[in-house]
């Protein structure tokens, strides 16, 4: 009852920090939104200004400016296809599509809904079951990782539905892309044409750039603009009355944005799995779970929403092993623990004990800083909107420039820069001829993690494959797995069967 | 006139999977097991995929729908003429950014890139564009983030300015 009052108390302590936190909403979101720049090299560029400041004003700053940074992935990737980070990949799916269609300010109305509600879902959750959620990472080696990621992977087939043996080909190509660069146990180097830059792998960054922002750009010269010439009229003639009428409609899909929240969260505990691995096993599940699974890709907002709400419940789940055991969950998480450290703050069971407001206060000041959001974000929606209607010989110079830019930033590599337009070269040759670049892409970011877990596991059993069926909870995973694999093919079964017997 | 698409294009992909199988295995041909297992059975797949789609072609071919060239690949000549000069443009400026500097490069790509798509009319928007873009960049890439990209003696005098 007193860590309750305790809890309840502290929600109300962080919303007096709403002077650190607005600011920070709204430079997350803008970091978020540009490829190459993330939470975590935002917060190492301004680790001065964190090092400097309370060490209560530092947690809410880094937390509020993550929180706000996986919101802000997802603009850029409803508005021209360009994905902020990895996490925001599946949510071009259908809400690209949806502002090639007029819906761009309807896509990002649940982007920001699905964002903020799987968000305090995420946090309330975390809060509520911290001590449970703490041993989850005991619970999950390298086995289970295998069978998450496969989760991910199966993804690929769900893409290639339309086209399978080109969809099939192009995420085998882009998991192949993905194993350049020295192997997790030997450090032997794989396929990296002798350039020291593909060593620690392809960047995924400039991976990332090429595949959706610069192929996209080549494409943009063609058609003129985002907005496909007969909805021009559905975006300019939007009110802002119509955002809160999308709300409404939004919040229809709460159960939907609660359990791939959830899955969000699990994923995030793990550390090393991340936004990417959350918001593909999320799409996949939705639209496994989808009374109409076959409109997935084509513009539906759920397929917005699930990644969406999965990638910000991570942020709450990255932060439990952090603060419970002092191991980060991420690399954001990882400077955040740098930042607590150089203040004096011993991360663990204890500073539940001693620095309730620090260990508590970080998950309710993630709380808030969604509530934040709410006012901050959706009168946004209306006039973001209208950048699908900007012409493209506006758009593609200034894409082309930020996201080259963004390339160089993680690593400061000119490479970098190279490998994006070698990337956009494939991307838009993929596009032009029926293999999905997304497909691609989810080689790249799961093959390296899938390779990582199961050379791990490997080298436990000592080559033996049995270890991948060897524990309970991986093989409840697995048959998770194979119900999800064959569910779709039971609907389709289903769906042929009754037109059959009404005839 | 052949108006059915043709199958060249869509080879690209196929064959540079392979190729870049073939390359990967013979990088991983003498490493240990597990550090080639992966690019063994992702080849292989790539192999075995290709050659489906290589069967699925030469039907397309025989039944009529689809024929041997580049058909439907490339559209209007001016889009195309576009496209490729903005390409060429993107690796000038990648090529140049060392020597021109960071104000200097992003300028010229920016108001080219303009030019180059909206054509010699939109000359004043081209320039406050690149104008916008390169003090909006500077600020951001040079001054906020200090990213350190390959300046030249324009970018530090500005830099000093602010700083």
């Amino acid at each position: 009852m007193e860590q309750f009052s305790t809890i309840l108390g502290l929600f109300s302590y962080s919303l007096t920090y709403w002077w650190v936190m607005i600011p920070a909403i709204l430079l997350g979101n803008l970091v978020g939104a540009i490829p190459g720049f993330s939470a975590a090299n935002t917060i190492i560029i301004l680790l001065p200004l964190t090092l400097s400041v309370d060490v209560e004003v530092a947690l809410i700053f880094m937390m509020a400016l993550y929180s706000a940074s996986q919101l802000g992935n997802g603009i850029p990737a409803i508005l021209v296809n360009i994905p902020g980070t990895g996490g925001a990949a599946a949510t071009t799916l259908d809400g690209y599509p949806m502002a090639q269609k007029g819906q761009a300010q309807r896509a990002l109305v649940y982007c920001f809904v699905a964002s903020i509600f799987g968000g305090l879902i995420g946090t309330m959750f975390v809060l509520a079951l911290l001590p449970v959620l703490s041993q989850v990472g005991n619970y999950l080696h390298s086995v289970e990782m295998v069978v998450i990621i496969l989760f991910g992977l199966t993804l690929i087939a769900v893409i290639a539905a339309a086209d399978m043996i080109k969809g099939l080909l192009a995420g085998m190509l882009g998991l192949l892309i993905g194993a350049i660069g020295t192997d997790f146990i030997y450090s032997e180097p794989r396929a990296t044409f002798g350039m020291l830059e593909l060593y620690s792998g392809v960047p995924l960054v400039p991976a990332l750039i090429g595949l959706f922002a610069i192929s996209e750009v080549f494409v943009l010269i063609e058609r003129g603009r985002v907005l496909k010439d007969e909805y021009m009229d559905v975006v300019v003639s939007s009110k802002f009355y119509d955002v809160w009428l999308l709300v409404k409609e939004a919040m229809r899909s709460w159960f939907l944005m609660s359990w791939t929240a959830l899955i969000g969260v699990i994923i995030g505990i793990i550390p090393g799995a991340g936004a990417s691995i959350a918001a593909f096993v999320a799409y996949q599940q939705a639209r496994t779970f989808s009374k109409t699974p076959e409109a997935f890709g084509t513009g539906v907002p759920e397929g917005v929403a699930a990644p969406e709400a999965a990638n910000n419940g991570v942020t709450s789940g990255t932060l439990v092993p952090l603060m419970s055991i002092g191991v980060p969950g991420g690399s954001t998480a990882a400077i955040m623990m740098v930042v607590l450290q150089y203040h004096g703050v011993t991360l663990g069971p204890r500073l539940f004990i001693d620095s309730p407001e620090l260990a508590y206060g970080i998950f309710t000041a993630a709380f808030i800083t969604y509530i934040l959001m709410i006012p901050l974000m959706f009168p946004m929606a209306q006039y973001m909107s209208r950048v699908t209607t900007v012409p493209a010989y506006f758009l593609v110079p200034m894409i082309l420039a930020f996201t080259l830019l963004g390339a160089f930033v993680p690593r400061g590599y000119v490479f970098d820069m190279g490998l994006a337009v070698a990337f956009g070269l494939l991307g838009y040759l993929a596009r032009k001829t029926g293999y999905h670049v997304t497909a691609i892409l989810i080689g790249i970011i799961l093959g390296p993690l899938m390779e990582q877990y199961l050379m791990r596991a490997l080298r436990i059993s000592r080559g033996d494959v049995g270890i991948l069926f060897s524990s309970n909870l991986g093989n409840i995973l697995w048959v998770f797995l194979i119900i999800t694999l064959l569910l779709p093919v039971y609907k389709s079964w289903q769906a042929k069967k009754k037109p059959k017997e009404a005839a | 006139m052949e108006k059915r698409p043709g199958i060249l294009p869509e080879l690209i992909i196929p064959i540079g999977a392979i190729a870049f199988g073939i390359y990967y295995l013979s990088t991983v041909w003498s490493l240990p097991f597990q550090a080639k297992v992966v690019g063994i059975y992702v080849a292989a797949a790539i192999g075995i995929l290709s050659f489906l789609l290589a069967i699925r072609f030469v039907r397309e071919i025989l039944t009529g729908q689809k024929s041997i060239g580049i058909t439907g690949f490339f559209s209007d000549p001016v889009s195309e003429a576009r496209r490729w000069s903005v390409l060429a443009l993107t690796l000038a400026f990648i090529a140049l950014m060392p020597t021109l500097g960071f104000v200097v490069s992003i300028f010229a790509f920016v108001f080219s890139t303009v030019i180059i798509i909206g054509g010699m009319a939109r000359l004043r928007a081209a320039f406050f564009t690149a104008l916008g873009m390169t003090v909006v960049a500077f600020l951001v890439f040079l001054v906020l983030v200090k990213v350190r990209f390959p300046t030249n003696i324009i970018d530090q005098t500005l830099m000093e300015l602010f700083l």
